[in-house]
């Protein structure tokens, strides 16, 4: 059985309604770039986008208290982003834009992607895709299977073990390992995409 | 070292859903004391999401800081290192502060004794109090930093902090709005304007420490601004 969005998301839900901002900030880093991405499907504009998902989280905020702790805060938080994009969208006098758009959860992801972003910024994402995957494939065989099997098949660390016969610590152990490496090149990437952009900035002056 | 590996691995862990409530406290709690933490959890989120998504137009879309500004109620706006450090950025970071100044001036009465100069006297009192220094430390809680030495002053209050361990250094002040010519130019490498039931002012870090971790000292500030009584 696959670990759901639920079952990982829980103990930080938890903490938030116990008033601990950070563990809400989490949940913000997690899901803001899926959130942007349909609530732009809605409004067509990227920064009326970031403001219905912002919105979206401060609503979700004020009534974390009304969330059940059974259900999915992924799926709690897409619905009122998806409330708050057509709300938007009546508010604004803009229904007809509505019947173009008929977005449901379960369809969400036949949407095409939108080039809704700079040239930049998408070369950027591309580039940063390229370097996970690359760093990925060099990890070490051990290594590669248990991060695979954790982050594309959504096994738990308890199934792992099973498939793997190690402790589920190694297990652990493993999944840390990956991510440390691949978190290292990704700041190594940003860190250069970053003076490169001052070199270009400078050059033009 | 050891203890940064042992609490990253916790995060990911975390990640994975695959931590304790006890163990989730205690991580929650060390992130938000280490910006790099933080980082190793979005990017952690952002290889997920190129794993699983074939379409990630706005990876690059940072909207936490909003939320938290929105939420807490204050504005913070900050002006990076790169930008106040060249000539011309300097003039415009000058002219909007003086704009910034004349609009909180031009919307007060001018005869004295109005409400403008109970204003001021207010804003130096405040400044002046034992609660500026507060704020000041309360900012860099979390950062393990020790308070080296302090000025209070009508015009600002300043304090220094070194790191035990490294021995790094690092200045936090706190000015009036209308004192921003007192902050240097070396000294004003990433600057936030708080305001408070007392009035506006500004927060200044320079010195031997990351990015991150001014912008951490200057949100904790933001937080705790109404503390200036």
């Amino acid at each position: 059985m696959k670990l759901s969005s639920k079952d990982v998301d829980i103990g930080l839900v938890k903490r938030a309604k116990a008033g601990d901002y950070t563990a809400f900030d989490l949940l913000v880093l997690k899901y803001q770039s899926r959130l942007i991405s349909t609530a732009y499907k809605f409004v067509k504009d990227k920064q009326i986008a970031e403001d219905m998902v912002q919105e979206s989280f401060i609503k979700s905020l004020k009534s974390l208290d009304s969330f059940r702790e059974d259900s999915s805060f992924y799926t709690w938080i897409y619905r009122i982003t998806v409330n708050t994009s057509k709300n938007f969208l009546i508010s604004k006098k803009r229904k007809e834009e509505l019947l173009h758009v008929d977005l449901t959860e379960a369809n969400a992801d036949r949407i095409e992607s939108i080039e809704s972003d700079s040239p930049e910024s998408i070369l950027t994402a591309k580039q940063l895709e390229e370097i996970i995957l690359k760093n990925i494939e060099n990890l070490g065989e051990e290594t590669k299977v248990a991060f695979t099997l954790r982050e594309l098949e959504g096994l738990s660390y308890e199934q792992i073990a099973e498939i793997v016969r190690c402790p589920v610590g190694t297990v652990r152990s493993r999944i840390f390992r990956a991510r440390e490496l691949i978190d290292g090149a990704v700041k190594d990437f940003k860190n250069s995409s970053r003076y490169s952009s001052k070199e270009v900035k400078s050059e033009k002056r | 070292m050891k203890n940064d590996k042992n609490m990253k691995e916790k995060i990911s862990a975390l990640a994975d859903g695959e931590l304790s409530d006890f163990e989730i406290r205690r991580v929650l709690s060390e992130i938000e004391k280490n910006p790099d933490y933080r980082k190793f959890w979005q990017n952690i989120q952002q290889t997920r999401e190129i794993l699983t998504d074939d379409k990630h137009e706005f990876l690059n879309n940072d909207i936490s800081q909003e939320i938290f500004s929105k939420i807490s109620g204050k504005k913070l706006e900050i002006v990076e290192e790169e930008e106040i450090k060249t000539p011309w950025m300097r003039y415009v970071a000058a002219s909007f502060a003086g704009f910034f100044a004349v609009i909180v001036y031009s919307v007060f009465p001018t005869p004295e004794n109005s409400f403008t100069d109970i204003a001021s006297k207010k804003i130096d009192q405040a400044i002046e109090s034992p609660g500026a220094l507060e704020v000041l430390n309360n900012s860099v809680s979390g950062l393990n930093a020790v308070l080296q030495d302090y000025e209070l002053t009508r015009e600002g209050t300043r304090a220094n902090y070194r790191f035990p361990n490294s021995g790094k250094t690092f200045k936090v002040s706190l000015y009036p709005i209308q004192e921003i010519n007192k902050i240097g130019i070396k000294e004003a490498t990433k600057i936030s304007y708080i305001k408070s039931k007392k009035g506006i002012y500004i927060v200044s870090v320079s010195g031997n420490i990351s990015s991150d971790q001014k912008t951490q000292i200057l949100q904790k500030a933001n937080l705790f601004a109404n503390q200036l009584k």
